[in-house]
């Protein structure tokens, strides 16, 4: 938890002064905001969530194996992912703000898109690390997995987070809709195959 | 399935609909159409002389040549006053009058129609300027009901578009490639839920060389998307939906053979890869299917183009289209049924 804290506050460090030092930190526009702030957000939780079953040493599987359904197990790991992927946005929010004030419209909005982009993130990775752990924990694996399905939803993410601070922004449903289906399918596959995998 | 694989009635099938879809493809030329029109701009009320050029016309060789100015969405004006030149340029001479332009569109159609060639079109193709002059003057212009033998031409040919032109054939390369490259994925994927329920290693085998055959399927189909996109789009990679969906998918399916080969024991490596397999088909559909119809997109059957609807492909055109998509299937289950006999040939030694 502590390292996770670290490695997201030293990246705000190191994106606030390499802007101020280039001065581009004026020419900030929302959708550049927005991109390096799922960046930030996106790599920790990476690592965050990818290492969560690395962790487990495999006597401790073993013991979940025999008290627990499969379902049980990952509804638990999802869920709790989420939380943790959940609070580190926000923290990473807090920080943005303090160094780099942008001035969000639609707050609502702001933390909806904040919660969806979250879900998204934690649950594609757990599900990919659940997977990578059955391979040898090999981190490399799980974002070769990961980054490409996280590519248009990080797109998708971004736009909606930018459209919460423009004024002029397009009607953000789309794009809330578009990831809450992707929230829903994922939960969906995780809960169905999860069980294959747990198996061994 | 693996009986289908072994026999081999459909590969002579598949290899003579290929030399058909080839040759015929390539050989057809293309219908006529309207290339330019000079001037493109006018005055209204100004008598003007218009040189129009044709490819692939008749109009010398035609002997029932008419030629209307199509103003607004259904008025045909009939032009008296035409010149032919030769088969392929024509010219004629009206003058519009300001109180026949339609409010909403300052453009006219240029409409010809000839029994050899069919009828021909070159949309917005005079720009008018109202005149400051408050008379209306119309010349060689009448106003007559529309009465043509035959909106077709006579010889077999593709049909003319502008923006696409020649590259009209790219449609028996380019589509069936990505049909083909789904059916492979949809075999995968239900060969993987085969493999999940029953165990049974030959599922397995049928189920990676599918996506591997898939995978050179959506090179390909990238590579004749990018030379399309390139002569009709501009550039070899527009910021498209997907486009973009399609390069992903092909990620996917890269990242599916990466987990295999980094799995050594068979079984095992069997079980997870059937996993991610399940899961990328799904977010495959999502990308390349859904996502671009939502999203404003310049590909045809996405965004509000037309597609491959019965309304929208040519009955010429269809006579290639259906052959040419069966034969690139039939062509993809036969490198997978090579693949797979020997992977099966591999594991039994």
């Amino acid at each position: 938890m502590g390292s996770v804290l670290l490695y997201v506050t030293s990246t705000v460090m190191l994106i606030y002064f390499s802007l101020n030092y280039n001065s581009s930190l004026q020419e900030l526009n929302y959708t550049t905001w927005s991109i390096l702030f799922w960046l930030t957000v996106l790599f920790s939780a990476v690592n965050a969530v990818s290492n969560s079953f690395y962790k487990e040493s495999s006597g401790r599987f073993f013991y979940y194996y025999y008290i627990c359904p499969p379902q049980a197990f990952i509804h638990a790991k999802l869920l709790y992912n989420f939380f943790f992927t959940a609070l580190l946005s926000l923290l990473t929010f807090c920080l943005f703000m303090i160094v780099m004030n942008v001035e969000i419209l639609q707050l609502k909005l702001y933390l909806l898109s904040l919660l969806l982009g979250s879900g998204c993130i934690s649950l594609l990775f757990t599900l990919m690390g659940a997977i990578a752990s059955r391979v040898g924990n090999n981190s490399t694996l799980v974002a070769v997995l990961g980054f490409p399905i996280i590519i248009p939803i990080l797109i998708f993410i971004t736009k909606l987070s930018a459209a919460a601070m423009d004024s002029q922004a397009e009607d953000p449903m789309k794009n809330i809709l578009l990831l809450s289906a992707f929230l829903i399918i994922q939960f969906v596959l995780a809960h169905i195959l999860f069980p294959y995998i747990w198996r061994d | 399935m693996i009986q289908f694989l072994k026999s081999s009635w459909w590969k002579y099938v598949c290899a003579a609909l290929l030399i058909y879809v080839l040759v015929g493809g390539m050989l057809t030329p293309l219908g006529s159409g309207i290339t330019a029109i000079q001037p493109f701009q006018a005055t209204t009320n100004q008598t003007v002389t218009y040189l129009i050029k044709g490819k692939n016309t008749h109009f010398a060789e035609a002997k029932d040549l008419q030629l209307w100015a199509k103003v607004g969405l259904s008025d045909f004006y009939k032009v008296n006053d035409y010149t032919i030149w030769g088969n392929d340029e024509i010219s004629c001479r009206f003058a519009l009058g300001s109180s026949l332009l339609a409010d909403n569109k300052k453009a006219v159609d240029i409409v010809m129609n000839n029994s050899l060639d069919g009828t021909v079109i070159l949309r917005d193709a005079i720009a008018f300027n109202i005149s400051s002059d408050s008379l209306s003057v119309t010349k060689n212009l009448i106003k007559e009901s529309v009465e043509v033998k035959s909106n077709k031409a006579q010889t077999f040919s593709f049909p003319y578009r502008e923006i696409l032109y020649e590259s009209i054939r790219n449609t028996f390369y380019h589509v069936p490639m990505w049909f083909t490259m789904t059916l492979l994925l949809i075999i995968s994927f239900v060969y993987s839920m085969m493999y999940l329920s029953k165990n049974n290693m030959q599922y397995d085998f049928i189920a990676s060389e599918a996506v591997s055959v898939a995978l050179v399927f959506g090179y390909l189909g990238l590579a004749t998307g990018m030379m399309w996109a390139n002569y009709t789009w501009g550039s070899p990679w527009p910021n498209d939906w997907k486009l973009n969906g399609a390069a992903i998918g092909v990620l996917i399916y890269l990242a599916y053979q990466i987990l295999r080969g980094s799995i050594d024991d068979e079984i095992k490596r069997a079980k997870i890869s059937a996993v991610y397999n399940i899961f990328s088909i799904v977010i495959f559909i999502l990308f390349i299917f859904i996502i671009p119809r939502i999203t404003a997109s310049l590909h045809p059957g996405n965004g509000g183009n037309p597609a491959f609807s019965k309304y929208d492909l040519d009955s010429h055109m269809r006579l290639f289209f259906y052959p040419a998509v069966i034969g690139w299937i039939l062509l993809g289950l036969w490198f997978l049924s090579i693949k797979v006999r020997m992977k099966i040939i591999e594991s039994n030694r």
